[in-house]
């Protein structure tokens, strides 16, 4: 069972993250990086493990695609924002690389895989999670 | 406006609606004119998640309804704990309890000549509730705490 300290940083950024949404700028903003409205928001911290992200994603059973919102106060909107998206991987395994971009390392945190996003995306082999891969890719910055 | 919820008081008409099962009765209003809607399911920790949806004009940040609640993950459904919304012309608060309980409290009734700033306030305040009474109530609605 979850304690209300162990939740209060996550109920802090959803309640900064219900403010953003007041504001229209923000409003466009994510429908210009291809957020849609019920479409589920995952709040992530930087110094979090990798790892804890996933099994979040998997014991919520987080629908495909997500936005995975990261307080960060240099950010415009208050939030770095990535999109994960659930992928079959392709049986053989030189096209995964081709296909996904990069491979994470179990021993990751959620700020070093947003600061790795570049033009390719990177994925979640799928023996962490299941049967299917997840891929990161990270939303224009505001 | 129809009858409130819950028991009449004296010289009052009783609600005598009958509302489909597994459905609390308040559903989303339709407006008149065009507005922006967003719906934003928040996923918390595990087992725990927000939503919120929020009803602008276009554009603007003038909000003219919402409804904010509180989830938890039952085997692989999420029911709702706690429920603030503007739906039916009044803010109101719903406590669900695991028994399938929905106390209604009447928060404040929206006038009509300024009801962006009514519906506004009490967002703020929907969300203030949200970030302390977590905790509170799960245990409400566990049947822990009374």
């Amino acid at each position: 069972m979850v304690t209300q300290s162990e939740l209060e940083p996550y109920l802090a950024a959803m309640g900064e993250f219900m403010d953003q949404t007041r504001d229209p700028e923000f409003r466009a903003h994510l429908e210009k990086i291809g957020w849609r409205s019920g479409q589920e928001v995952v709040i992530a911290f930087d110094q979090e493990p990798l790892v804890s992200l996933i099994s979040r994603l998997a014991f919520n059973d987080v629908e495909s695609p997500c936005l995975v919102a990261i307080p960060h106060a240099s950010e415009r909107f208050g939030f770095r924002l990535m999109f994960m998206k659930a992928v079959r991987q392709p049986k053989r395994w030189w096209k995964r690389r081709h296909h996904y971009g990069e491979p994470l390392s179990p021993q990751s945190s959620v700020g070093m895989l947003y600061s790795s996003l570049r033009r390719c995306d990177a994925y979640v082999p799928s023996d962490w999670v299941g049967s299917a891969s997840m891929t990161f890719s990270k939303a224009e910055p505001a | 406006m129809g009858p409130r919820k819950g028991r009449p008081r004296k010289g009052e008409l009783a609600d005598m609606t009958i509302y489909p099962p597994g459905t609390d009765g308040c559903g989303e209003p339709s407006f008149d004119e065009p507005v922006e809607r967003i719906e934003v399911p928040i996923i918390l920790t595990a087992g725990h998640k927000a939503g919120v949806v929020d009803h602008y004009r276009t554009g603007t940040t003038e909000m003219v309804a919402f409804a904010a609640w509180q989830s938890i993950g039952i085997g692989e459904d999420w029911v709702q704990v706690c429920r603030i919304d503007t739906w039916h012309g009044s803010v109101h608060r719903h406590d669900f309890t695991r028994g399938g309980g929905n106390h209604v409290t009447i928060l404040e009734d929206i006038p009509i000549d300024r009801a962006e700033k009514v519906v506004g306030v009490w967002r703020d305040w929907a969300k203030g509730v949200m970030m302390t009474e977590w905790k509170d109530n799960v245990r409400r609605w566990r049947g822990d705490a009374e």
